[in-house]
């Protein structure tokens, strides 16, 4: 028996029991997604919990509690880059990049907040290019939370600037 | 199922380890010996993780689901540790099991925080008296520990998610530092020595230290030393070296004294009169605090291997500080010992009367008398006689005999024109025997005597 009886043991992501309760929880996704034609077998239900499993682990990170693959399913789901052909690997992609940037913010900002600002830059400055989404709107945002400017004032101003945009191309 | 008789039982695990491991060791004890099933356990292991997660919630405020692994970890800690002091505050081992099995961790989380919240209170208290207290140094370390390090503890200390820190800056070292113990247990453990070791401290003069301190190192001021320790080696010096009343100020033929003595003695035996001089500097400075005898006792203890080691170095001098020559110069002030009351001083004066030979009578001095005024008494009170005054004076170290000499007052008159016959017959004797001594060593006699400051102690609790 190890010293550390009391060692941490996360039921939600150590056991079998876990994985299964994680992909019943993405498959339950499939209701609303299909409305965008847009649904997820068994097997790639299981690839998303693994990925979330090895995002978990290559980031250092501990979750206690529901995940947020569902979050970001339900959110993305209706986004106009996102297609039966690429579904699965944005999504994957999207659950890596959550947790990295999770750590890069120093934990600043809540899951929903970051999970709305991928979507809004997916979306909109990144024309649905994960590359930019990383190595620029993200980055971009990292870099001002480490320097110490307001993050949610980062992100309304480039929101603002957008919808400027916008309404000026009208 | 299984039966357990938790009235019996008992796990043993010591209370000075800090409050995770305790709660840690606890639960492997317990289970070892039986006390817990693998069902139970497996319940504990569960609930740990619930009140985890709801600490982690409550940590993020709800708005994040995963946190970094080391944040996760020290939460954790913390939270072990709230219930381990929780534990640790239960009597009996199989009330701490059954709180285990019965009470959610939730409960026990909460009971160790209103005990934790106690233990910072007491130490505020304690370091507020500290503060104020008799005791001041000018040692830097002491000062940065006492009045900025410690209490930016209590300003930072997080006693939900950090318990088990304890942030702060403590330089200062003690004489057994408790540092097996973490948190606010180890903050509170710290003052509650240090409190103890300024008590002993204010027994003697702050001259007397600073004196001390200045044989020790001239910059002692800037050095990372514990002042306790020292004073108090010096203390055992002084009844190691059969000096009356309790003296920090060792001279060079004290130390030879103490040379003589303990050359040659087994380790064994020195640690024996190590503790017998302990209990003479408990009884003489009439410390009642247990958990003050007990320090002196164990620090008294573990000077036997230095002890060992100067004097097979031949240099006991750097174990026992013997006073500077320039720090004499500068002036000492004496805080004289306990003076005995009427009944006590006249048992002592009748034992002596009944001694035959000077030896004998000497023995008895150096035995019960425990302030250089109380001696004096003995001199004045008509139980020493012709040549015993010359034994008692040969007796005495240099700076006994200029404490004598200081008391007598002969040093203040010119000695041609000193009216000895006026003069009571213990001062007589004494200038005789100085008039009888090396020319050169008189001189450095009175000069340390006139550079004397004589506090007497009025201590209402004498005995």
């Amino acid at each position: 028996m190890s010293n550390d009886i009391l060692l941490i043991k996360n039921p939600l992501t150590d056991s079998a029991f876990a994985a299964k309760l994680v992909v019943s929880g993405i498959l339950s996704c499939n209701k609303t997604t299909s409305r965008y034609g847009l649904t997820l077998s068994e097997t790639e239900a299981f690839e998303l919990a693994e990925t979330r499993s090895e995002a978990l682990c290559s980031s250092g990170r501990i979750e206690f509690s529901n995940g947020i693959i569902n979050k970001l399913i339900l959110e993305f789901c209706d986004s106009p880059y996102i297609s039966r052909q690429n579904y699965v690997d944005t999504i994957n992609e999207l659950v890596e990049i959550f947790y990295y940037f999770k750590n890069e913010t120093l934990d600043e900002i809540d899951d929903d907040d970051l999970i709305t600002y991928l979507k809004r830059c997916f979306d909109n400055s990144c024309y649905g290019s994960l590359e930019l989404l990383k190595n620029r709107e993200l980055e971009n945002l990292a870099r001002n939370i480490r320097f110490g400017l307001e993050e949610s004032e980062d992100i309304d101003d480039e929101f603002d600037e957008y919808m400027e945009d916008f309404y000026d191309g009208i | 199922m299984m039966e357990y008789n938790l009235e019996q039982a008992i796990v043993q695990v010591p209370m000075d380890l800090n409050a995770v491991s305790y709660l840690q060791e606890f639960l492997q004890k317990a289970y070892q010996q039986k006390l817990l099933s693998d069902f139970e356990l497996e319940d504990i292991r569960f609930r740990n993780y619930e009140l985890l997660t709801n600490q982690l919630k409550r940590f993020t405020c709800c708005g994040s689901s995963s946190v970094p692994e080391e944040t996760a970890f020290g939460i954790q800690q913390s939270m072990l540790y709230t219930i381990g002091v929780y534990l640790k505050s239960l009597p009996r081992s199989d009330q701490r099991i059954d709180v285990l099995k019965e009470k959610s961790l939730e409960a026990l989380h909460r009971e160790g925080r209103i005990i934790i919240e106690r233990k910072i209170y007491s130490a505020r208290t304690l370091l507020q008296s500290i503060q104020k207290g008799n005791f001041t140094t000018r040692n830097i370390a002491y000062n940065d520990t006492v009045f900025y390090g410690i209490p930016k503890f209590f300003s930072s200390y997080d006693v939900d998610y950090s318990a088990h820190n304890a942030s702060g800056s403590i330089d200062y070292p003690l004489t057994n530092d408790p540092m097996e113990l973490t948190g606010v247990e180890y903050v509170l453990g710290y003052l509650r020595k240090l409190s103890m070791e300024n008590t002993f401290c204010s027994r003697f003069t702050l001259n007397d230290i600073d004196s001390l301190l200045r044989s020790y190192d001239e910059n002692n001021t800037e050095l990372l030393i514990n002042i306790f320790g020292l004073v108090l080696t010096n203390a055992i010096g002084s009844v190691l070296s059969e000096k009356i009343g309790i003296s920090l100020l060792l001279g060079p033929d004290d130390i030879r004294l103490m040379i003589r003595k303990l050359s040659g003695v087994s380790k064994e035996e020195l640690n024996a009169q190590l503790l017998r001089a302990a209990d003479l500097v408990i009884l003489k400075l009439n410390i009642r605090e247990s958990s003050l005898q007990g320090h002196i006792r164990e620090t008294a203890e573990s000077l036997t291997p230095r002890i060992l080691n100067a004097l097979e170095n031949n240099c006991l001098e750097t174990v026992f500080l013997p006073m500077k020559e320039t720090n004499l110069r500068m002036g000492a002030e004496y805080k004289d010992g306990l003076k005995l009351n009427g009944d006590a001083f006249r048992h002592i004066v009748e034992e002596i009367l009944e001694c035959r030979y000077a030896s004998d009578k000497l023995t008895i001095i150096k035995r019960e008398i425990l302030s250089i005024s109380d001696f004096v008494d003995v001199l004045e009170g008509d139980c020493i006689f012709e040549d015993e005054f010359f034994s008692i004076f040969q007796s005495l170290s240099s700076i006994e005999l200029a404490l004598l000499i200081n008391k007598s007052g002969c040093f203040f008159s010119d000695h041609e024109e000193y009216e000895i016959n006026n003069e009571k017959e213990w001062k007589k004797k004494l200038l005789l025997y100085l008039e009888q001594t090396a020319a050169g060593r008189k001189k450095e006699l009175m000069a340390q005597a006139r550079l004397i400051h004589f506090q007497d102690r009025h201590d209402p609790d004498a005995f």
